[in-house]
């Protein structure tokens, strides 16, 4: 069986519930709660890094505590209490395998449990995958595959000892740690990630993968990915992301920055299925997540694909900064909201070169008692020449206890640019329901049906493995929805 | 300056109690501030530092080139009942100290949470009340006349507009010097009402000019509003408006014409409480040399405004390279069987276009001209109330002849 | 036993009552067709018999296979083989027709105990089928009845009919919008389905559609009720006489 069908199979398993929410009982070693100066030092010590990337961590951490959370987004939670959160957790014998046969069994069969059996991965189905527990990536597969093309894929922390130049040069450079509250947040206490380099002219041979797992209780996962793409290069990345069922609420802010050089590719595809909380609103991820990509080259092109199912709060805007004559910008969106959750969620396109083009797609469906906000910014700056933007927002509204709501921001300095928005509102309607039911497809398969086709437009940009996948996730979030 | 003025006021003790309110807002909040959500785009922090002077006892002895027919005159803020006219049956006015009812109408949340609002409030002085029933034929002119550099004006206006009744009211705002005008509008529409609302906003290039206006619509009330704005270095128009019954229709056509280095910008929300409203929104801006356009429009529904239909639309052209369009439509929607929608687009002229008109033979300054005609056209062509177009369009003419003779 | 049997049937809208007591039986291999004019009840009672929400049924029963359905809802009638070919079929944007068609066979399937159906075996099955009915493979990779004409949607109802092989098959107005050539190609199809385990019910407007599906019974709805009952001649006299004579004598 290939991994593909594995993972299709473990989530047609699932029984409506967070099928993820299980915990692995292995041996951890943590920071205590909290966070000051000596947690970040004892973080940068556990990493045994280098001093200058302490002063980097401390720099962001002292600029963080001038800084308020935001609260402008349509979000509602409870303060989080910053110091009840352990800012490290790593699994003892996790530090540094070699080779998959030295990652803790107990870990691998985490994986095999998430749908990303890595050992068959690494055999069938040709995707590299970096897994980051908690705050520790530890394994990362088919890396002498990848190294031959030249492809560096490593946990950040490995980058950070490997290629230090690299790393300084465009660690920040995209994100600065004062870019917002969560960025400077995330560079003080970040533990891990993945950092891909593409060298020039090289196409990725495989699709890279990385992820995410929060297991421990009360912890915090503030992992980073860094991609840089050179001249002429192309890859694809995929990130998926769980966390195990729990009462209180967890906080994930992660940062990833996206560098495209000329005539670069990136495609950075996320299906972030963080455990959502109950029907009640109990529990949950806090997502907030700062990404970007700056296509600094010309005809460089990012696209961010992603399709968002869990987490109880997700704040999060992919964008793209369009600095390179005729480079292209991409957002491909689903967010679904279901029971308690809510979403605020879009990107910026900000145009700065000429005949810079880019692509909104958004695609929100709220249901039971959520919120689903799209939020986004297209800023066409002067010099902009002939910039185009073509914004499409659609809203899916199951039932009547839920909203959906819209706030695009539009800002245009270049009269030869063209920005168009559209967006509409509706449900599903009962003519289409009784379409479905009267060929005999029970109510919550026909409401996976026709949000699915919904969708379509953005489901189709997802790499084949994760676009089945997210099809049975949103399914399955929505159970519970109708009737 | 503003404060010690609205200080003195309040240390006097004269202030009705909306009043009193409104000026120990103000105090306590001053011009909203650049972090604002609501005023992210449009930056007050120049107004913050000028020293206007409100005018308690402003008096305009006469003026030749009032509008003719019925009118009600408002001079620097401060109502002119020798200058305004008799009014037509069916309308009323009465001062706002006179009517406790009209006057509580000023404390309506949407007021009260705005600082303008709460600075003309806590200003005003002569507001007034116009109570309109059964059908007015006639329309029913308002002049909001200002001048004098440092100066201030706060007109305060309530209207009542009864079960059934219908009028037609339009308003024009015009004035000379660089002060502030902040006029204040709170309406009420009755049950089956019916509102034709016209306004035309053409200050002197240096005044700041930023109004609001407060409506509640009950059933089956129709409003409908064309406006356009030219004038004033700084201004905003904000419409803040509730449906609050069935079956309500509301249309709204907003001009916005913006040159030299104008900051322009149209605010409006509209809030629909009740199913089976229909509102619809019409917003076409042109932008010259480096005026700054902005349009904010909210279109909420309610939980029980099952049926809405809500759309909303905004183009922005842009005619030269150094001006700027800032749009933020938005929709927030909590009723799932709804059709709403909302666009929003910016561009220059289309090439396209004028390479089909210069194919004609037409030169490319006719051509260009007549597409930004036609731009604005295509909007007014729509409305079919003769008494609302009229000054419209003569003020849109009156803008075009200039862009065009500056071509 | 009778596949279908309808006694005393009465069904409401709202406060409005639209059946007014309607008798029908229908065996396996029948083809019985009703005819009515605007407003009888015609799309009601098929509304009513594959159990959409909104129509409540005040009086009498329905039994499918000896069995009451009015208990069932829609989608577990349709499982139970009762099929409805929509008058106006509606549109679902993204759904692919391949997609809609495997997840309608599949949901019976698991019904029944079975497996989902092989992949292969599905595209195979869809193709022999929609291509009898002239139905172009590009046309089943579109999103469900987007973008089709009248004639299009009308042969998809047909292929999906094929498809989910039901034993009780309820055609709504089945001709309104085809053309002679269409009609033709379409009655074809439901034609090939006929047979000893099926029974149909041909719900029609006009006369025309009986030369093209002949029927062994025909009954003409008014205002409710079945007024009259008889061969295929009765729809001739239809045609001659409209349906007013009917409805005066009644």
């Amino acid at each position: 069986m290939s991994a593909t069908m594995e993972t299709i199979r473990q989530v047609e398993e699932a029984t409506g519930k967070y099928k993820y929410g299980f915990v692995t009982d292995i041996e951890v070693d943590k920071a205590p709660k909290g966070l000051s100066e000596d947690t970040i030092r004892l973080i940068s010590a556990k990493k045994n890094e280098p001093e200058w990337m302490l002063e980097l961590r401390l720099k962001a951490y002292r600029h963080w505590l001038t800084m308020e959370e935001p609260d402008w987004a349509k979000l509602n939670y409870p303060p989080i209490d910053y110091q009840d959160i352990h800012y490290y957790a790593a699994p003892k014998k996790a530090d540094g395998p070699k080779s998959l046969d030295e990652v803790d069994p107990e870990l691998l069969k985490t994986y095999e449990k998430l749908g990303i059996p890595l050992k068959e991965q690494e055999m069938l189905a040709g995707v590299a995958v970096d897994a980051v527990f908690d705050s520790v990536s530890v394994a990362t597969t088919f890396r002498e595959k990848l190294a031959e093309a030249g492809v560096i894929f490593c946990p950040i922390s490995e980058a950070i000892q490997n290629h230090p130049e690299m790393i300084k040069e465009y660690l920040g450079s995209v994100v600065p740690h004062g870019d917002n509250y969560f960025s400077a947040l995330n560079a003080a206490v970040f533990t891990d990630g993945s950092f891909v380099y593409i060298p020039k002219g090289v196409r990725c041979p495989m699709e890279l993968s990385t992820y995410f797992r929060i297991n421990e209780m009360n912890t915090g996962q503030f992992e980073r990915t860094l991609i840089i793409a050179d001249e002429g290069s192309y890859v694809s990345y995929l990130e998926g992301c769980t966390a195990p069922q729990r009462d209180e609420n967890q906080l994930h802010a992660a940062v990833v920055e996206l560098v495209a050089m000329t005539d670069a590719e990136i495609k950075y595809s996320t299906v972030q299925n963080w455990y959502p909380g109950d029907e009640n609103g109990k529990g949950g991820i806090y997502n907030f997540v700062t990404k970007r990509g700056i296509c600094k080259g010309d005809r460089s092109k990012i696209s961010w694909t992603q399709v968002e199912t869990g987490s109880a709060i997700t704040w999060k805007y992919p964008s793209c900064i369009l600095m390179g004559a005729d480079s292209i910008g991409e957002f491909y969106s689903v967010a679904v909201t279901n029971n308690a959750q809510q979403a605020d969620t879009g990107t910026k396109m900000i145009h700065i070169g000429p005949r810079t083009k880019s692509t909104i797609i958004a695609k929100g469906i709220a249901a039971g008692k959520s919120d689903s906000t799209y939020r986004g910014l297209v800023r066409m700056m002067p010099g902009a020449e002939t910039g185009r933007n073509f914004t499409q927002c659609d809203s899916l509204l199951v039932g009547d206890q839920c909203g959906a709501h819209t706030v695009p921001y539009i800002v245009s300095r270049n009269p030869s640019a063209r920005i168009e928005h559209e967006a509409t509102t509706s449900r599903i309607s009962e003519d289409q329901m009784f379409y479905c039911l009267q060929r005999g497809m029970t109510e919550e398969d026909a409401v996976s049906l026709i949000v699915n086709g919904f969708c379509k437009e953005v489901m189709k940009e997802l790499p084949m493995e994760f676009a089945v996948e997210a099809q049975k996730l949103i399914g399955i979030s929505l159970e519970g929805s109708v009737g | 300056m503003l404060h010690d003025q609205l200080k003195s006021r309040l240390d006097e003790g004269q202030l009705s109690p909306v009043s009193k309110g409104a000026a120990t807002r103000f105090l306590e909040g001053g011009f909203p501030k650049p972090q604002e959500e609501a005023w992210r785009f449009t930056n007050l922090n120049a107004l913050r530092d000028r020293s206007f002077v409100a005018m308690p006892d402003a008096n305009l002895a006469a003026a030749d080139d009032l509008p003719d027919g019925a009118r009600l005159v408002f001079y620097n803020g401060v109502f002119q009942a020798h200058l305004s006219s008799d009014l037509p049956q069916g309308m009323t006015v009465v001062p706002l100290s006179e009517d406790a009812a009209l006057a509580a109408r000023l404390d309506d949340e949407r007021l009260s949470g705005h600082a303008i609002a709460n600075l003309s409030v806590g200003m005003m002085t002569a507001g007034l009340g116009l109570r309109v029933s059964g059908d007015v034929e006639s329309p029913l002119h308002v002049v909001f006349r200002n001048d004098g550099a440092d100066t201030s004006s706060h007109a305060v206006l309530v209207m009542d507009i009864a079960d059934e009744a219908s009028c037609t009211v339009i308003e024009h705002h015009h004035g000379t010097g660089d002060g502030l005008s902040a006029p204040v509008l709170s309406i009420t529409l009755g049950k089956s009402a019916r509102f034709n609302h016209g306004r035309v906003q053409s200050e002197d290039e240096n005044r700041n000019h930023l109004a609001v206006m407060a409506m509640d619509i009950a059933e089956k009330g129709q409003y409908n509003a064309l406006s356009v704005q030219t004038g004033s270095a700084l201004s905003r128009a904000e419409n803040r408006i509730a449906l609050k019954g069935e079956d309500v229709d509301l249309t709204m056509t907003t001009l916005y014409l913006a040159n030299a280095k104008q900051v322009m910008d149209v605010t409006s929300l509209v809030d629909h409480q009740m199913p089976n409203c229909t509102s619809r929104q019409i917003v076409r801006g042109v932008l010259d040399d480096q005026a700054k356009g902005i349009f904010q429009g909210k279109v909420i529904v309610a939980r029980d405004a099952q049926k809405t239909d809500g759309n909303q639309m905004s183009r922005t052209l842009l005619l030269s390279r150094k001006c700027e369009a800032d749009a933020k439509p938005e929709l927030e929607i909590y009723a799932d069987d709804v059709a709403c929608s909302h666009g929003a687009t910016v561009g220059e002229i289309d090439d396209n276009h004028l390479f089909y008109l210069m194919s004609r033979g037409i030169s490319k300054t006719d051509a260009r001209q007549m597409l930004i005609e036609a731009f604005l056209a295509d909007v007014l062509d729509d409305v079919d109330n003769e008494m609302l177009k009229a000054p419209v369009e003569a003020s849109v003419a009156a803008w075009l002849k200039a862009l065009g003779d500056k071509a | 036993m009778a596949l279908l049997e309808i006694k005393d049937l009465h069904a409401s809208i709202g406060d409005t009552e639209i059946l007014k007591g309607i008798n029908l039986t229908i065996n396996k291999g029948e083809v019985h067709a009703i005819m009515g004019p605007n407003g009888s009840g015609k799309s009601t009672l098929s509304y009513v018999l594959s159990g959409r929400d909104g129509y409540e049924v005040t009086g009498g029963d329905i039994l499918l296979d000896g069995e009451s359905i009015l208990e069932l809802e829609a989608d577990e009638r349709a499982r139970a083989g009762m099929f409805l070919a929509f008058q106006y079929p509606v549109e679902l944007p993204g759904v692919g027709g391949m997609s809609f068609l495997r997840g309608a066979v599949n949901a019976r399937r698991r019904d029944e105990g079975l497996d989902d159906i092989d992949n292969l075996e599905f595209v195979k099955m869809v193709r022999a089928k929609a291509g009898a009915l002239g139905i172009k493979d590009d046309m089943l990779k579109r999103a469900v009845n987007v973008g089709f004409s009248g004639g299009e949607k009308k042969r998809y109802e047909i292929l999906q009919m094929a498809m989910l092989e039901p034993s009780m098959a309820i055609l709504d107005e089945t001709d309104s919008g085809l053309d002679v050539d269409a009609l033709k190609i379409v009655s074809e199809g439901v034609n090939a389905l006929r047979g000893d385990h099926i029974g149909m019910l041909v719900i029609t407007h006009y006369q025309r559609l009986l030369d093209h599906i002949v029927p062994d019974h025909v009954h003409i709805l008014a205002g409710g009720k079945i007024l009259k009952s008889g061969d295929k001649n009765l729809a001739l006299e239809v045609e001659k006489t409209g349906y007013s004579g009917f409805i005066d004598a009644a």
